[in-house]
């Protein structure tokens, strides 16, 4: 679509789940496999789905999810929206304790539209891996993967 | 050729053919190529011939014992747009000694990704935008990482203890 798009996308995440969904088509699929949320097609899951990202309640631990555009390639019919997400006041995230913790990440999802613009097609991946690093996890490190020396051999 | 031929040809230059895998660019500093978290272009973005030959070689590493890990892609769909592809690949390392810090201990890793391809007017492609999703492997590393259904309806919040 347009920057614009992905911007008014990322707002309607912390307005309402209802707001977010009416930009879904009827007939979509959503999927968010670092969340193992594969194959979404139904407006009530999608729903639960947003209703963390628009928490407004700072003491709950659920966490208010900041996110910003770093930009958008394709067009009306399709593309991608890249994105950097940074929670606040959030308690726990995917099992780890992240209290005062403050950690982001980048991602990038991809979009088909209908001729409506409503998205009938989303796939959504970032990077949790560096986020371990970020909160402490005992042993985690930034680094995929690291070659075999004397010493560890 | 398709778009799931090319996603199919990108991915096996990637991991056996860096020479023929450098022929789907755009020259130097006309691509970019993105494959985790940005903090500084300088280190994290691909742009030059050497930083595509020194950070890329790990992908076509073949030597089982030297801990770097042994990676293979299958691209199972892809998503053909206007100046652009998109596409799903399944993913798997086999040999690695560690993977994020934390010790593989023989364990063949299994997960899925994305990459995202921006072409120019010559089919060169000028950006490459790629994720692996590495919840699954902490998992199958032993970490306590959870992924609960939450909007499944009927979830109990209360399950998580």
């Amino acid at each position: 679509m347009n920057y614009a798009f992905a911007v008014k996308w990322l707002k309607a995440f912390r307005d309402s789940s209802e707001a977010i969904c009416a930009m879904y088509a009827d007939d979509f699929v959503f999927e968010d496999p670092i969340l193992d949320q594969y194959q979404i097609r139904d407006k009530g899951d999608l729903g639960r789905i947003f209703t963390l990202y628009a928490n407004k309640d700072r003491t709950n631990g659920l966490g208010v999810h900041n996110f910003r555009i770093r930009g958008y390639i394709g067009d009306h019919k399709s593309g991608l929206i890249r994105w950097e997400w940074s929670p606040e006041d959030c308690t726990n995230f995917i099992g780890f304790d992240v209290e005062d913790k403050p950690f982001f990440a980048q991602g990038h999802t991809f979009h088909q539209y209908d001729d409506d613009g409503r998205i009938v097609r989303e796939s959504s991946w970032w990077d949790s891996g560096s986020i371990l690093a970020d909160v402490g996890v005992p042993g985690a490190s930034k680094v995929a993967f690291a070659a075999k020396t004397p010493a560890n051999v | 050729m398709t778009n799931l031929e090319f996603a199919k040809k990108w991915a096996e230059t990637r991991h056996n053919d860096l020479s023929a895998h450098r022929e789907l660019y755009a020259g130097a500093e006309e691509f970019c190529i993105e494959t985790r978290m940005v903090v500084d272009h300088l280190g994290d973005t691909i742009s030059t011939d050497s930083e595509f030959t020194e950070q890329l070689a790990i992908f076509t590493n073949k030597d089982p014992e030297n801990g770097l890990g042994v990676q293979s892609v299958t691209v199972t769909e892809a998503f053909e747009g206007n100046g652009h592809l998109f596409f799903h690949w399944d993913w798997q390392v086999e040999g690695a000694d560690t993977y994020r810090g934390f010790p593989v201990e023989g364990k063949t890793l299994v997960s899925k990704g994305s990459t995202f391809l921006e072409f120019n007017d010559d089919g060169k492609i000028i950006l490459d935008s790629s994720f692996v999703n590495e919840n699954p492997v902490f998992q199958q590393l032993g970490l306590p990482l959870i992924t609960p259904h939450y909007w499944e309806e009927g979830f109990d919040p209360a399950s998580l203890g």
